[in-house]
């Protein structure tokens, strides 16, 4: 089943007086609990297709429709709920609220949502993150993997149907890349959540079911669905 | 590529790269800056408008020594009494009528110093130079009742001292009068009434050349200027005195001192001091809060350039170069900000003290100005210093990575939450993270809020003395403090005169003067009763005085009480009185004013025709009064009465009038005796040996019976029966009558007061004419004041506003630091966290949520500010209006709802400046403010 689906999508961006056009007329379909990842070299318009899918950004031209329904058309309210209850997002910098401890940085879009936390889910969830004894600690106070474990708990947290992670190992070494992106491809297969992963790492992209490559804000290949 | 670096290079490159928030800075120094240069040029301002106000009015000496004899005075500048001195010789005592020392002043050799020190100004003409010529202070033509002019002749009659008193005949000289000089005697005679001769401030100046009157003696003055060291100087002089045997008739030595001090509290300046004390209190405020500003502005800035730091100590910046460089950041801004600051602050005091009015020198002091320099570059050193230095203790990792707020939340032992509204959450952190940042202000809302409060407390009694009626235009006032219980002293002084009222009556737009005049008589009774022995008044009446307190004067009390009363039983056999006297004030004004008081009538009918006649008078006692007894937190009391009892005051006691009923007949006598302060400079009650009281021979006594007309209250309705009159302070028991009435029971005395009303409000021209001539018909009774009411209502109005003016000018400013502070600590706080607004976006919070909890850390900003503050000034205005004596019975309650008027202003306009700026970040999209750092 589709769940994802986006037309003709365009994206320019003006510097100064030139106009760059970051992707250009992309249509893609996403399948529920595919692992996809999507890549390319640096500048070639992956994260800008990754964060429109997302609804973190507006498409200068072009559709999303997430189960059917036109993302755009909502406005910021109902893409506000969207997100926090449809998708869930990982980034290269982690992005973690400062202020808040790691287990209350899990439990943010769950409280957005004003929703009691299905504690049986989140502990499991926490489980499989290894974040027991980093619960109540500052993100400051975390390692970059442990940072992007809680980021990866807490884009879980609310039961999405799709996961965007945007180069969700950039920053860290080999060794916990590969942790993480197993976390993320072990999440996506027992929760049935859909992955789709910026990345311009081979050896990652290879990690998915289906590779789109991007090149300057053109599909020029794109794998379909494959046995990863 | 630049070859040269410097951490001069730094800094300059810091300011020229972040204008926007050096603005902000400068902002905040200029206001330090200000605040002080305001507060210290209004200081100098005050201490040189009362110094030259004081010296315009009784001279720059800082001592006289009176009637020095034969002393060596070159001692006085080798034994370190004065620094520099001046001698007046006086040569005579001019009488001005030709034959009594009343209003008589005396006339006396100055040599330079003298004249110099006492600031014998000339008006008109000259100083003589030759013998036959004199100056005189200008009031002293009125009391000589002359219209002569600069270069008329004068005849004067004198008096000669010859080194102890007078020689016996008087002697009658003519004198060209060749200058008139600025009024000092009147003012002198207000500290203290001055003596012939020996104890005088002389008022004319004669001539070096002028010849001693053969037989003559001249009593020497000194007029002394302190050392450096007013203390060691006064001490001097004491010893000086003592060992030269200079001692005065009542055995103290015999100097006046003026030493120039501000709270002098023998000189009226409460209004000058008044105004620079709240002034001083509120620029101090201000400075503190500016201190606070820049404090807050430095810390937001470097909050800012924390990574900065790190990076620089990262690379090598030692601690002591990190405080270089942003040193000298804040030296170059202060270098920029002086001198606007003083700019604006010599505007300010200039525009105060215009408004305040003439009374008010403002001169510019380039070593004020220096000083004001340096102490505001002072003050944003040490405003600088706090956040500098805690910025260059920061570990370079920890100014990069952000290790700080772990470190926090382990000392704050803040738990994880495991469930949470989020904007709360986020908000109640911030507190708890950021509380040191908040501090500031925090402080600054609780101080407005105290301020607010005080301001909203006394800017009401402010403008109420700026619309405060006296009752009339101008008042003459002749201050007679020789009555006492036993008897009327000095009795036949002369006064204010008819004539002097008829002369005031005559002159141009007058519509009506109304006299009062006050002597003590006796009431003759057989039966006293607790009615008036409860009044300490009449305690001399008490063969067994009341029980006092336990304090150490309770044992001198009583037996000065004993004293008292063997005294009155003395004087009732010496001056032959069978029955008990109680001695009354008699007060008598004119029938108009007299027919007034009807609605005071207790019992009886106030008959003009009767009090004119000296058949009947009116008599003050209320049908009962409740005395209580009020202690002093200091162990003393006091006893008090309440004319109409309160049912709720637990009363010592109520008495009922059983003494005095309308229709009585009333056996009334004057007892009074000439003896005057000429003869006694102690005054003219004199003591036996024994501790009684003497009883003068030459005491007349002149009895009366006459008839109650009426017995009046003291309080109806609230109101005072002496709210009618101007001067007259009744008691119970005193007596009133008409002018006339006081005439046809021949105990006519001068006038104690004239009040004048006038027809309509005069114009300038019209009011300087009409203050001359009562100035001079004033000047012509010695010790009489001229008061003018216009003048004083006018000057009070435009202190009151400007005061009012000053008062809102500083709020203004407040809301205005405070909403800056408060806007740049948010503005700061939202800054950085755009990244963080990004992710909550991302993670699935709305606009709303965001701005609500931007909204909520403000409110909590709000909230501890608010909370102290209005704590604070509810604690300081109960505690002000439990102690100020100024406020009446309806005493005012602390604001509430101005302060905190104040606060939801604020909170407004802070509301939509976050609103605005949140909404601004919320627009960028999300992605954008993700990658912002």
């Amino acid at each position: 089943m589709q769940i994802l689906q986006c037309q003709n999508l365009c994206k320019d961006y003006a510097i100064g007086e030139n106009k760059v056009h970051a992707i250009r007329d992309i249509s893609l379909a996403f399948e529920q609990g595919e692992i996809c990842a999507i890549r390319g070299p640096s500048g070639s318009g992956k994260s800008t297709l990754l964060h429109i899918l997302g609804g973190l950004e507006y498409p200068t031209s072009g559709k999303v429709h997430y189960q059917n329904e036109e993302l755009f058309a909502y406005n910021d309210n109902q893409l506000s709920i969207l997100r926090r209850r449809r998708f869930g997002f990982v980034f290269q910098a982690y992005n973690l609220v400062q202020e808040l401890t790691a287990s209350e940085n899990i439990l943010l879009p769950v409280m957005l949502d004003k929703k009691m936390p299905d504690e049986k889910y989140l502990a499991m969830l926490i489980e499989l993150l290894k974040l027991d004894d980093r619960l109540d600690h500052l993100p400051s106070a975390l390692s970059g993997g442990q940072q992007q474990r809680v980021a990866i708990a807490r884009a879980l947290a609310n039961k999405p149907s799709v996961l965007f992670a945007d180069e969700p190992t950039g920053n860290l070494d080999g060794k916990t890349g590969r942790e993480v992106l197993s976390l993320l491809k072990y999440a996506s297969k027992e929760m049935g959540v859909t992955l789709i992963m910026v990345t311009h790492d081979l050896h990652i992209a290879e990690q998915a079911e289906r590779i789109i490559l991007l090149e300057d804000g053109l599909i020029t290949q794109d794998s379909g669905q494959r046995e990863a | 590529m630049k070859s040269t670096f410097s951490l001069n290079a730094i800094a300059f490159g810091n300011l020229r790269q972040r204008r926007g928030q050096y603005v902000l800075l400068v902002i905040g120094i200029v206001l330090a800056i200000y605040f002080v240069a305001t507060m210290l040029l209004f200081a100098s301002t005050m201490f040189i408008s009362l110094q030259e106000r004081q010296f315009q009015r009784l001279g720059e000496q800082d001592a006289i020594i009176f009637n020095t004899r034969e002393t060596p005075l070159s001692e006085l500048t080798e034994r370190g009494v004065f620094a520099e001195y001046g001698v007046a010789a006086i040569q005579g005592y001019v009488l001005p009528d030709g034959q009594n020392s009343a209003n008589g002043f005396s006339v006396a050799v100055f040599d330079d110093v003298a004249l110099q020190l006492a600031r014998k100004d000339v008006l008109q003409g000259r100083l003589p130079v030759q013998a036959g010529e004199i100056a005189l202070e200008q009031s002293m033509l009125a009391r000589l009742r002359t219209t002569a002019a600069v270069g008329d002749t004068i005849t004067l009659t004198l008096q000669i001292p010859d080194s102890v008193s007078f020689m016996p005949e008087t002697i009658i000289k003519d004198y060209k009068l060749v200058g008139i000089l600025t009024d000092k005697l009147v003012y002198l005679e207000q500290r203290g009434a001055s003596l012939p001769a020996y104890y005088d401030y002389p008022a004319g100046v004669l001539s070096a050349a002028e010849p001693l009157t053969v037989g003559g003696k001249e009593v020497v003055n000194v007029y002394g200027r302190y050392l450096p060291d007013a203390r060691e100087s006064y001490t001097k002089m004491d010893t000086f005195c003592a060992e030269m045997g200079l001692l005065g008739k009542d055995g103290r030595p015999p100097y006046d001192i003026m030493h120039y001090q501000l709270f002098d509290s023998s000189y009226n300046n409460s209004d000058i001091v008044t105004t620079y004390v709240i002034l001083i209190i509120i620029a101090i405020v201000l400075v503190a809060a500016a201190c606070l500003g820049i404090i807050n502005a430095f810390a937001a800035n470097l909050e800012a350039r924390k990574r900065q730091i790190g990076l620089l100590r990262a690379v090598g910046a030692t601690k002591k170069q990190i405080r270089q460089i942003f040193g000298k950041e804040a030296l170059l801004l202060s270098l920029f900000s002086i001198p606007l600051a003083l700019v604006l602050a010599y505007l300010t005091v200039w525009g105060i003290t215009t408004a305040m009015g003439d009374s008010f020198l403002l001169r510019p002091n380039l070593l004020i100005l220096i000083s004001v320099a340096a102490a505001g570059m002072l003050c944003v050193k040490l405003a600088a210093a706090i956040p500098l230095n805690t910025a260059s203790q920061v570990p370079p990792m920890q100014a990069i990575r952000n290790v700080e707020l772990s470190r926090k939340i382990k000392i704050s032992k803040v738990a994880s939450k495991k469930s949470f509204a989020v904007p709360h959450l986020l908000a109640q952190r911030s507190h708890t993270l950021y509380s040191n940042k908040q501090a500031a202000i925090t402080a600054m809302l609780a101080v407005s809020i105290l301020l607010i409060s005080l301001a909203v407390l006394y800017v009401p009694s402010i403008l109420e003395q700026a619309t405060f009626n006296y009752g009339s235009d101008f008042l003459l006032l002749d201050y007679r403090y020789d009555d006492d219980w036993l008897m009327a002293y000095n009795f036949h002084t002369p006064g204010i005169t008819e004539q002097d009222r008829q002369d005031t009556a005559a002159l141009p737009t007058v519509a009506k003067v109304t006299g009062e005049k006050k002597l003590s008589v006796k009431i003759l009774s057989n039966t006293i009763t607790p009615y008036v022995t409860n009044l300490w008044e009449f305690e001399y009446l008490l063969a067994e005085p009341r029980h006092e307190d336990n304090s150490e004067y309770a044992e001198a009390s009583r037996v000065f009480k004993a004293l008292q009363h063997q005294s009155y039983l003395n004087s009732k056999e010496k001056y032959g009185y069978m029955q008990d006297y109680l001695t009354v004030s008699c007060y008598a004004t004119e029938a108009d004013v007299v027919q007034r008081l009807t609605p005071y009538v207790a019992s009886g009918r106030i008959n003009l025709d009767k009090l004119a006649s000296g058949e009947e008078i009116l008599l003050i006692a209320p049908p009962e009064y409740g005395l209580y007894e009020e202690q002093y937190n200091d162990g003393g009391w006091t006893r008090r009465l309440d004319y109409i009892p309160d049912p709720d005051v637990d009363y010592q006691g109520i008495y009922q009038n059983d003494m005095f009923q309308a229709g009585d007949s009333l056996s009334i006598s004057l007892l009074y005796s000439d003896i005057s302060e000429q003869q006694h400079a102690d005054g003219p009650q004199q003591y036996n040996k024994d501790g009684t009281r003497q009883l003068p021979e030459d005491a007349v006594r002149v009895d009366k019976t006459v008839s109650i007309g009426a017995i009046l209250q003291p309080l109806v309705d609230g109101k005072y029966l002496d709210s009618n009159f101007s001067f007259m302070h009744t008691e119970i028991g005193d007596i009133l009558t008409t002018t006339t009435g006081l005439q046809a029971l021949g105990f006519d005395v001068p006038y104690a007061s004239l009040n004048i009303m006038l027809a309509a409000s005069p114009d300038e021209v019209m009011e300087e004419y009409l203050t001359a001539n009562l100035s001079g018909i004033a000047a012509r009774t010695s010790g009489a004041e001229f008061k003018s009411y216009i003048a004083i209502a006018r000057e009070n109005r435009k202190m009151a506003y400007g005061i009012v003016i000053a008062v809102y000018a500083v709020l203004f400013l407040f809301f205005a630091i405070c909403t800056s502070m408060i806007n740049n600590a948010l503005s700061a706080r939202i800054r950085a966290s755009k990244r963080e607004i990004g992710t909550m976006r991302a993670v699935g919070a709305s606009e709303q949520e965001i701005m609500l909890t931007y909204q909520w850390q403000l409110s909590v900003m709000f909230c501890w500010g608010t909370i102290i503050g209005m704590v604070a000034q509810l604690v300081v205005c109960t505690w002000i209006l439990s102690i100020d004596p100024l406020w009446g019975r309806v005493r005012p309650t602390p604001p509430v709802w101005q302060p905190l008027l104040f606060v939801a202003l604020l909170l407004g306009i802070c509301s939509l400046s976050v609103r605005a700026k949140v909404g601004s970040i919320v627009k960028d999209s999300i992605i954008a403010n993700i990658r912002e750092l």
